[in-house]
């Protein structure tokens, strides 16, 4: 009785994903689109941004979806701005990590922040953090 | 002329014009080179604001990156790349859209370009009622050659009172946002960009790399 039940469960579960399937999103957003409206308006700081920004790394995990692509990279320049410069290298690397398509313009940023050969994936930056600024990611002309 | 002629061409004007309803199901536009250049990446450029409202740009550019992100495309981060735009003196739209794409590509390493107009956004009042609406045109722009990959429009309206619905009718999307003008535009915005970026026939996109539909279509 009871295997007949639960057999039917699963049978409904697996009818349910299935359709479920075509409509799943590649991502969770989250409020992703919003804090990057408020960062482009000047509306908002950078620690409240990384603080909603962290309850939906949790969300995405919860529900087994990917980050966004530039999620990562947003948080980095969120870090940058609050003049830690070690986590925000750790993002930018985690950003390509997750997407290679981003390899170059994350290259881009590591190096103008003069932290592209310090910084590994595999360890932790220094712990003195460098005053980088948003104005680290400044291309030469 | 007399009646017999202009009979006849009114007569070829109307198969024309069944002709060209017949075909409207069929692609408007050649998929070839989008097809050949196989795009990866995506860079949205800050989009021109035709309109009075200073919010389009950025309702436009934030929200512009999840249908495109969502159709298999990897789409460089808005906030991150208007920095990097501002510290090289790059401040406005029309100024950005100068940059040669070759200098674009070169920082960002994005395969193609995003070029959009907003040409509506914000309130309209009317004699009985009033619309909110937000349109905008975008061209999808190969960086390593510079040609045009594909190109379209989209929008979205919102009308205050009954009268006939004008565009595509969006209620719910705006009531999750606050009441405010503002806000109401930012609601459409997300939904005017599902309707100028979105995949598949007549018009669409293609599917991008990272999507499990990519080279169905």
């Amino acid at each position: 009785m009871l295997r007949k039940t639960s057999l039917a469960s699963l049978a409904f579960l697996g009818l349910l994903s299935g359709c479920g399937q075509s409509q799943r999103p590649l991502y969770y957003w989250g409020n992703y689109p919003d804090q990057t409206y408020a960062y482009l308006k000047g509306q908002t700081d950078p620690q409240s941004q990384v603080l909603a920004m962290e309850k939906d790394e949790q969300q995405a995990q919860a529900q087994n979806l990917a980050l966004p692509p530039g999620f990562h990279a947003h948080l980095g320049l969120l870090d940058a701005a609050s003049g830690r410069g070690d986590l925000a290298a750790q993002e930018f690397t985690q950003e390509k990590t997750q997407f290679p398509e981003a390899a170059p313009y994350m290259d881009f940023l590591l190096k103008n922040m003069g932290q592209v050969r310090t910084v590994a994936a595999v360890s932790p930056a220094p712990a003195s953090a460098q005053p980088a600024a948003t104005g680290s990611a400044a291309a030469s002309k | 002329m007399n009646i017999r002629t202009s009979f006849r061409i009114l007569a070829s004007a109307s198969l024309m014009l069944v002709l060209s309803a017949c075909g409207s199901s069929e692609p408007k536009i050649d998929y070839t080179a989008f097809r050949d250049a196989k795009p990866r990446s995506v860079l949205i450029l800050p989009p021109v604001n035709q309109t009075t409202d200073i919010s389009a740009t950025p309702g436009m550019l934030s929200q512009m990156g999840h249908p495109l992100a969502e159709a298999g495309y990897y789409v460089i981060p808005a906030a991150v790349e208007s920095e990097t735009f501002r510290q090289n003196g790059l401040d406005t739209p029309n100024d950005i859209i100068q940059v040669p794409a070759a200098k674009l590509r070169q920082i960002f390493g994005a395969d193609a370009a995003l070029y959009t107009t907003v040409t509506q956004y914000g309130s309209h009042y009317h004699v009985v009622d009033s619309t909110v609406s937000v349109a905008a045109s975008a061209k999808l722009v190969d960086l390593r050659t510079g040609s045009v990959l594909w190109s379209g429009t989209g929008s979205a309206v919102q009308q205050s009172s009954g009268g006939n619905l004008l565009g595509m009718l969006v209620s719910a999307a705006v009531s999750q946002v606050a009441n405010s003008l503002s806000d109401a535009s930012y609601g459409l915005a997300a939904q005017a960009s599902r309707n100028l970026l979105a995949v598949g026939p007549p018009n669409g996109l293609l599917y991008g790399p990272r999507s499990p539909k990519y080279g169905t279509d």
